[in-house]
């Protein structure tokens, strides 16, 4: 039986998805930082530059950057390539908001949930699988099988 | 918990004063309440985003929207920058589908009656919140701008939320709309000696980096300063960073008298030496720059003062057959300096005058014609390596224009 955490923090945004996760330790800039039409990320600056979002459960510490991300996240959600729900330390304003739009633009489901009981970058390793209940704020890991 | 509403705010969610309005209010209320927003605040002016680079197909389709739906904006309501040169777009080869979908953007903007701003500086505009007004701006430079040298509030309002509370004059209640969130908590002193222009740019990176949302509070900053430098500080601060709010002690309005941090012990204290500024402005250049063939200056847009300053610099010179030059700047500044002789003698010396655009949301940049850029901006530098793949040259306006330009 894999190994299985859960966490507790402060749901944002509704729904109840599950999926592999995708970890950046590293704040992510979406302004110019993911390509909308492939949904990979494209900073250079970044550890994980190349890696795809789409349908991941996006797991990194803060929003930085931009006040335009937002609607770099709503196009991401046009192109069916926006990630199924994003998990961080805090949540920017920027984040919420694209998730928000996303659902009343676009019907997408997308999870928000942010200051968990433990770091999310720390505790989830890319490729985990991660249910996310954005209604209650509940995060379950299963750890990848080693 | 649950948001309280005035009895008007219900009514907009109500869909009482149109369907734009309902869908603004309920988008504000979802972001709001998890974000724990116990009611609105009302504010004084907007400013929003509709630049096509950054809003895209999602972007253009939501501000049609909100245009069927028959949205006005209900206070002064500007926008960033545009991602084209309405003028010369044509003759500098931008793609034309791209600068039809800018075009409908602005058709759209317009009809919610936002103004033909286009700049990240609308504090220069007439869009002038006085201390302790609250207002929702995006683009974090102006946030920055509004916040520290003007004493007005904003959050680092998002594209997408700030025309929503520009239809309702509305925004959620949190964290910099609150007194005791806008306290010191980081203390940084300057002490490098006299300051340049590009000083205040290199010393606005170096606050990003370290202190990254805190707010810090800057000693060392002379009274005598002017708004341009604290203009490119914040600019950096916010782009290396997140910074939203800062105080300059003895200079900006929250820090003028007693104690930015109010008895509270800062989390965290660093000097700003010398060293500290060459070392980061050599790390603001890319490692591999060739031959610079264009010098860009204006992020954000140059005020009347620096277009002044660079036509000074340009006293006897012109720009090179292979290399160019473009100020970009408001169209406020751009027409009065035109007015005054300067704007001519500069396109006389080759400087292309760009208006009410921008070089980081443009596509002009890393389409291979332009390979190393040189700037005078710390936010220039800070996002185009990284956004556009090209080399950059970070230097005094001195360097740059002796870099671009030859004798006449």
């Amino acid at each position: 039986m894999a190994e299985k955490i859960i966490l507790h923090g402060r749901a944002l945004a509704p729904g109840v998805v599950e999926g592999e996760a995708l970890v950046s330790k590293e704040s992510l800039v979406w302004s110019h930082g993911v390509n909308p039409p492939t949904g990979r990320i494209v900073d250079v600056r970044v550890a994980v530059c190349g890696q795809c979002v789409k349908d991941k459960i996006l797991v990194y510490p803060l929003g930085k950057g931009s006040t335009a991300s937002a609607t770099w996240i709503l196009e991401n959600t046009r192109c069916g390539n926006a990630p199924k729900a994003f998990l961080n330390r805090e949540t920017e304003l920027i984040i919420l908001t694209g998730a928000v739009l996303s659902t009343e633009l676009y019907g997408a489901t997308i999870p928000v949930v942010d200051r968990l009981d433990q770091n999310p970058d720390e505790v989830i390793e890319t490729g985990d699988w991660v249910k996310v209940d954005g209604d209650r704020g509940i995060v379950e890991i299963t750890k990848k099988s080693v | 918990m649950a948001m309280k509403l005035t009895p008007y705010e219900q009514e907009m969610l109500d869909g009482k004063h149109g369907e734009a309005k309902q869908f603004a209010m309920r988008a504000m209320i979802k972001i709001g309440e998890p974000l724990g927003a116990e009611e609105f605040v009302e504010v004084v002016s907007v400013q929003a985003m509709a630049h096509f680079g950054s809003l895209h197909i999602a972007g253009r389709d939501y501000m049609r929207k909100l245009a069927c739906m028959g949205g006005k904006c209900c206070v002064p309501c500007t926008q960033d920058p545009a991602s084209i040169p309405w003028d010369t777009w044509e003759e500098m080869g931008y793609d034309r589908e791209y600068a039809a979908n800018q075009m409908d953007l602005c058709k759209s903007v317009m009809q919610l009656g936002e103004y033909h701003a286009w700049s990240c500086t609308p504090y220069v505009q007439g869009n002038v919140p006085r201390v302790g007004q609250n207002v929702a701006w995006a683009e974090s430079s102006a946030v920055s701008y509004a916040n520290s040298v003007l004493g007005a509030r904003t959050n680092r309002t998002p594209a997408g939320l700030a025309v929503c509370a520009a239809l309702t004059g509305r925004i959620p209640k949190f964290g910099l709309y609150f007194d005791e969130n806008r306290k010191a908590q980081v203390k940084v002193v300057v002490d490098a000696g006299e300051l340049s222009d590009l000083d205040y740019n290199t010393i606005g990176i170096i606050i990003g980096k370290r202190v990254g949302n805190y707010i810090p509070a800057i000693y060392g900053i002379p009274a005598s300063t002017t708004n341009e430098n604290l203009k490119y500080l914040g600019a950096c601060a916010a782009s290396s960073g997140s910074v939203a709010l800062w105080h300059a002690v003895g200079v900006t309005p929250e820090a003028l008298h007693g104690d930015p941090f109010e008895g509270r012990e800062p989390v965290m204290e660093f000097t700003i030496t010398r060293e500290m500024l060459t070392e980061t402005e050599k790390s603001l250049c890319t490692k591999n720059p060739g031959e610079v063939d264009l010098y860009v200056t204006g992020c954000p847009h140059s005020s009347v003062a620096e277009i002044v300053k660079l036509h000074e610099l340009m006293k006897g010179r012109r720009v090179r057959k292979d290399k160019d030059m473009w100020i970009f700047t408001t169209a406020e500044a751009c027409n009065m300096m035109r007015r005054s002789g300067v704007v001519g003698e500069l396109e006389a010396a080759g400087v292309r005058m760009m208006v009410q655009t921008c070089l980081v949301i443009s596509p002009l940049v890393g389409n291979g014609k332009y390979k190393t850029l040189i700037t005078d901006s710390g936010k220039n530098a800070s996002y185009l390596p990284s956004e556009h793949g090209i080399e950059l040259i970070y230097a005094s306006m001195e360097k740059c224009v002796e870099a671009v330009t030859e004798p006449v």
